[in-house]
């Protein structure tokens, strides 16, 4: 399965773990992300209405639970990562509201369509610790 | 001089004294820690009380995120889920009045504080998923733009 990310979630997930209170999200998301059967991944709240290509809002846990908004291709095995919150901490909040959930649907449509930047997400091991690796993905890298 | 006779007495007065002291101070000891044990055995039937309600919460969230993947709704099924919301909502009140009442009584003199913070982030995934139904079935649906946004994915 191919995991990649818009700029909204690679900001939000680089922010994030610069805070020492959330240095568990980069082992939370690996944890359910990677190395999964796509159709594991379907779980969460399904905002979209569709059975082929889910829009999911999925609550992790870790210390005080994380938000990850994400969308799934099944046909193409594949699934962007949209945003993420934590629910408490300095950067917490309760949930993001309807005009945001739109405004991050549409910001995946601009990368599928391959009409703005996005990332693959690859793993790599540093001091045999995995870690989140974001690789540019353009029209012309494509 | 005390004669061997008073020496007795005053001995004997003495045992008496002790024998009294020890065999109450024994008895306070037992009574205290039976207290000690029933203030600790409450105090684990009520974690245990916060914990099985915390889950109840944890699985009925399950049970309403999994309202979001059902597939050709109709009318009167959205009626059902307005329901569901409304009672959800009820349902959410009285645990955060219950919830208060532990804060209160409890959380400020350090008694299962754990519990109750725990129990207290369960209310807030219950209070998030009776949104996030509004949103996936009333709100998102009207949304011109979000529903454009699926119309165009869905023939990519």
């Amino acid at each position: 399965m191919f995991i990649y990310s818009t700029e909204e979630f690679k900001n939000e997930f680089e922010k994030l773990i610069k805070n020492n209170s959330y240095r568990d999200l980069e082992k939370e998301i690996i944890e359910y992300f990677f190395d999964k059967n796509i159709q594991d991944l379907c779980s969460g709240t399904r905002l979209n209405n569709s059975n082929d290509a889910p829009y999911i809002k999925k609550r992790l846990n870790g210390k005080g639970g994380y938000r990850v908004y994400f969308y799934l291709i099944l046909k193409d095995d594949c699934l962007y990562l949209m945003f993420v919150h934590p629910k408490t901490g300095s950067e917490g909040s309760d949930n993001i509201s309807n005009e945001s959930k739109a405004l991050l649907y549409k910001k995946v449509l601009e990368c599928v369509k391959r009409n703005t930047p996005f990332y693959k997400i690859e793993l790599q091991v540093f001091e045999n610790i995995q870690k989140l690796k974001f690789i540019l993905i353009t029209q012309e890298s494509d | 001089m005390l004669t061997c006779e008073s020496n007795i007495d005053k001995i004997s007065q003495t045992f008496e004294k002790v024998r009294s002291l020890s065999y109450n101070e024994k008895r306070n000891f037992i009574s205290t820690e039976e207290s000690i044990n029933t203030l600790l055995d409450t105090i684990n039937e009520l974690k245990q009380s916060v914990n099985s309600k915390k889950q109840t919460i944890d699985s009925f969230v399950g049970i309403l995120e999994q309202i979001t993947w059902l597939n050709d709704l109709d009318e009167t099924c959205l009626i059902k889920i307005n329901e569901i919301i409304s009672l959800s909502r009820d349902f959410h009140a009285t645990l955060i009045r219950y919830y208060n009442s532990l804060a209160e009584n409890l959380i400020a003199k350090g008694i299962a504080r754990r519990e109750i913070q725990n129990f207290k982030l369960s209310i807030d995934d219950l209070k998030e998923i009776i949104e996030d139904l509004e949103s996936v079935f009333f709100y998102l649906p009207k949304m011109p733009d979000f529903q454009e946004t699926s119309r165009i994915l869905s023939i990519i």
